[in-house]
């Protein structure tokens, strides 16, 4: 028993050794990655402004589904996209962007569906990625969050060692699609406008168990912003059409429950799921056409809801 | 828990230092010790769902003691057709009442008929299949004077529960597992070790073979209208390694673990893949039911020794209950069927047991012959897996019409190709390393006598590629039967 111990120690040694030297790994190798245009977006958003300013909370359907100068244009205000990656978590999302609300704010806060299904809210693998950029942020993360991290640690551990490994071969200062550069200014990504699209949409489909949580951290959210003399709008992600189809019962499941709250909800589900067509990589990164036509609709639903009238009485 | 969370790494690691450091001087206590954990293990799935396995065990427990003690047939017959009716009434009302409910008002309307039917919303208790069998086997097999009845409730009670096996197999027959119950475990090193490669191995299967495939395959088959006949068959394909990877993954898993702790479970899987035809296919995959089924069913049936119509129907019997005990659904009925309709021309030609040695034995490769025939039997099964896989029926003929199609020549869709690479690189691993393992008890069986630096670096190898090429985490399959 003694030797089978010792060797399963040795075994483990040898594998955290491996793990160590991903962390250890100086991280500003990779700083050019999409996760760290967090630092560029925190920038626009800790800046001082006497007007209200427009703030797109959310995952990667607002980057990639979102044309900002377009909504700039309209309100005369300024439009800042926050949305990196969905897999942060919801709660992570919702966290990191807090402190820097003001008054006046107008906040839209635009979630993929998944974060309100199962575990997503709490994130998945891009979570660490994110907090890597920022680690700060440790503390805002509850128990679940934290479980998530040490999941992914070894992965994350083994992407920076082949990270490190690749920087030896190819310059990462390529500006493709996932990028820090990818964006402009306002935090929108535009830079997949000159890549095809791919051929096939993938499919998403929604199962799994409602999380109240989430709606109670949302709902929390929006009181916050209240407080704040700020204004939170609740909007729909541009999920594709298909997509949509198989997964109408959950979707519906969760607008009944979300619409039940106090906060201001603009449009329905249905009104923002877009044709397959209009989407570039995935279920919800739009192409510069997709990207207009969600802006538009974002922006005829923000009149109906009294936009113009709210900034103008702030 | 499953086994290829965080959650089960620290239970595992906490149950083997305890059982064997702690609880290891008393046998019961040891065994009372895995009884908890046991119950740990599935409560934290539903802990509702523990009162049912507990009165489950409790008849059969106490069905198992008077049928040892009766001596009158009807009586006998009596506490026997009991225990039947209470495990099979439970399976019955959990898995098959919706499914029962609509088919007959499906039925009804057919001939203009309609009338409402209560749907009840039940949740499948994980695991309900698996046990049920083996807690049934165990009456069975004290009818039948087979073995005698324990008196030993909490020996029983860890034996239907035995965590590795608890959810998804090996379905244990009690003369097999339940006497290890009883006797003195003692660690051994060989088997422990042993007993981790076959861990690591199934995680492999599992966690890189499996859970990347089933993002392609997903895509597939949500979307199999628009597509083409190679991506088709691709994902019919993948499916085959997917569900393969998955429920090999887990008996591999399964049977290392209790290897950790001194248990001999039986093998589930041959490497059946490799097969020449589906007879043999048949004797190598899922061999822990094919044997249950054999044993309880198709030998009562008469088995092989009336004439060939009662082989006939033995046959088509053994693969309609096969199917139907996978799922209430008639996608897995005709998944039987067709199997069963493989099987048939193997059994009139009377051929159904030549290819009963490994292939290619002694051989580093195949004969063309054999590689053909293992072909041929491989895109078989994959076809039959096309219903397994489908929601509907309809939704399989589709399905396989859209493979026969003149698609079936256009280049197929990869949709995500990192992930499509990471399949075909996975699944190029398996085939090549089990290959080279096909006589032995699973992939990663190495000898002491292989050099240590070698060892090492396959173990190290693939815990990398574990954690690097993780797929995105799916259920296992068998969960859900």
């Amino acid at each position: 028993m003694n030797r089978f111990i010792k060797k399963c120690l040795l075994f483990f040694l040898a594998i955290s050794t491996i793990l160590l030297i991903g962390f250890l790994i100086p991280s500003n190798l990779i700083k050019e990655n999409l996760h760290y245009s967090i630092y560029d977006k925190h920038q626009l958003l800790s800046a001082e402004k006497e007007k209200p300013r427009i703030i797109l909370v959310g995952g990667s359907n607002l980057s990639f589904g979102i044309y900002s100068p377009l909504i700039e244009k309209e309100f005369e205000v300024e439009v800042i996209n926050t949305g990196i990656h969905a897999g942060y978590g919801l709660k992570y999302i919702i966290d990191d962007v807090k402190p820097f609300i003001q008054k006046g704010d107008i906040v839209i806060l635009s979630p993929e569906y998944s974060h309100f299904f199962n575990d997503f809210f709490y994130g998945s693998q891009a979570l660490i990625q994110g907090l890597s950029v920022y680690p700060t942020n440790w503390k805002n993360l509850n128990w679940r969050q934290i479980l998530i991290c040490i999941k992914f640690l070894p992965k994350e551990a083994l992407v920076k060692i082949k990270s490190y490994l690749t920087t030896f071969f190819k310059s990462l200062n390529i500006i493709d699609i996932y990028h820090r550069k990818s964006f402009n200014i306002h935090g929108d990504a535009v830079n997949h406008w000159n890549h095809p699209k791919t051929k096939a949409i993938p499919n998403d489909q929604l199962s799994g168990k409602l999380n109240k949580h989430a709606i109670e951290y949302v709902t929390e959210f929006a009181n916050f912003i209240e407080k704040k003399n700020a204004h939170m709008y609740f909007s729909f992600p541009c999920l594709n059409k298909s997509s949509y189809k198989n997964s109408e019962v959950a979707i519906n499941t969760f607008y009944n429950q979300i619409s039940l709250k106090d906060f201001e909800i603009i449009g329905k589900p249905i009104d923002y799921s877009t044709n397959d067509s209009l989407h570039f990589d995935t279920h919800y990164h739009l192409t510069k056409k997709g990207q207009y036509f969600r802006t538009n609709k974002l922006i005829d639903d923000l009149k109906k809801h009294g936009l113009e009238e709210f900034i103008q009485l702030k | 828990m499953l086994f290829n969370t965080l959650e089960f790494s620290i239970f595992l690691p906490l149950v083997f230092l305890i059982y064997w450091f702690v609880v290891n001087k008393n046998i019961k206590v040891q065994n009372l010790f895995l009884l908890f954990a046991s119950y740990v293990f599935y409560g934290w799935w539903d802990y509702r769902f523990l009162g049912l396995i507990i009165f489950s065990s409790t008849v059969d427990f106490l069905i198992g003691l008077k049928l040892s003690k009766e001596e009158k047939t009807f009586n006998r017959k009596a506490l026997l057709f009991l225990s039947l009716l209470i495990n099979l009434g439970f399976l019955g009302f959990f898995k098959y009442y919706n499914f029962f409910l609509d088919s007959f008002v499906d039925a009804f309307t057919l001939f203009g008929s309609t009338f409402d039917s209560n749907r009840l919303n039940i949740i499948l208790p994980v695991g309900i299949s698996f046990y049920t069998f083996q807690t049934l086997s165990y009456s069975i097999d004290i009818y039948r004077k087979k073995m005698t009845a324990t008196k030993d409730l909490i020996a029983f009670f860890a034996y239907v529960s035995f965590f590795p096996q608890l959810v998804a197999g090996p379905i244990e027959r009690a003369t097999n597992l339940l006497p290890q119950f009883s006797k003195k475990r003692k660690f051994e090193y060989e088997n422990a070790t042993d007993g981790l490669r076959q861990i690591l191995w199934g995680l492999f299967k599992k966690v890189v073979v499996a859970d990347n495939c089933a993002t392609y395959v997903n895509e597939v088959f949500s979307n199999y209208a628009e597509l083409s006949g190679s991506t088709l068959l691709l994902g019919a394909v993948f499916f085959a390694f997917q569900i393969y990877g998955d429920f090999s993954g887990y008996s591999d898993i399964a049977i290392g673990t209790s290897r950790l702790f001194g248990f001999n479970l039986m093998k589930n899987f041959a490497f059946p893949y490799f097969s020449r035809d589906i007879s043999e296919f048949w004797r190598r995959w899922h061999i822990s039911l094919s044997t249950w089924f054999r044993d309880y069913l198709y030998i009562p049936l008469g088995g092989s020794r009336g004439g060939m119509v009662m082989k006939i129907r033995n046959t088509f019997a053994i693969f309609l209950v096969s199917g139907f005990w996978h799922g209430a659904n008639w996608t897995f009925l005709a998944w039987g069927f067709l199997n069963a309709l493989y099987f048939l021309p193997l059994l009139l030609a009377e051929k159904n047991r030549i290819n009963t040695n490994t292939v290619a034995e002694g051989k580093l490769l195949p004969s063309p012959k054999e590689f053909y025939q293992i072909i041929k039997t491989f895109l078989l099964i994959s076809l039959a897996w096309v219903f397994f896989r489908s929601d509907t029926i309809t939704d399989s003929f589709h399905y396989l019409k859209g493979i026969f199609s003149t698609s079936l020549f256009e280049s197929p869709t990869f949709f995500d190709t990192k992930i499509f690479s990471i399949s075909i690189l996975s699944i190029s691993i398996l085939i090549f390393i089990e290959w080279i393992q096909r006589t032995k008890e699973h992939g990663l069986v190495l000898s002491s006598k292989t050099p240590f630096l070698f060892r090492w670096s396959v173990y190290i190898i693939l815990v990398v590629l574990i954690f690097y090429f993780a797929g995105t985490k799916q259920e296992f399959i068998y969960f859900q039967f």
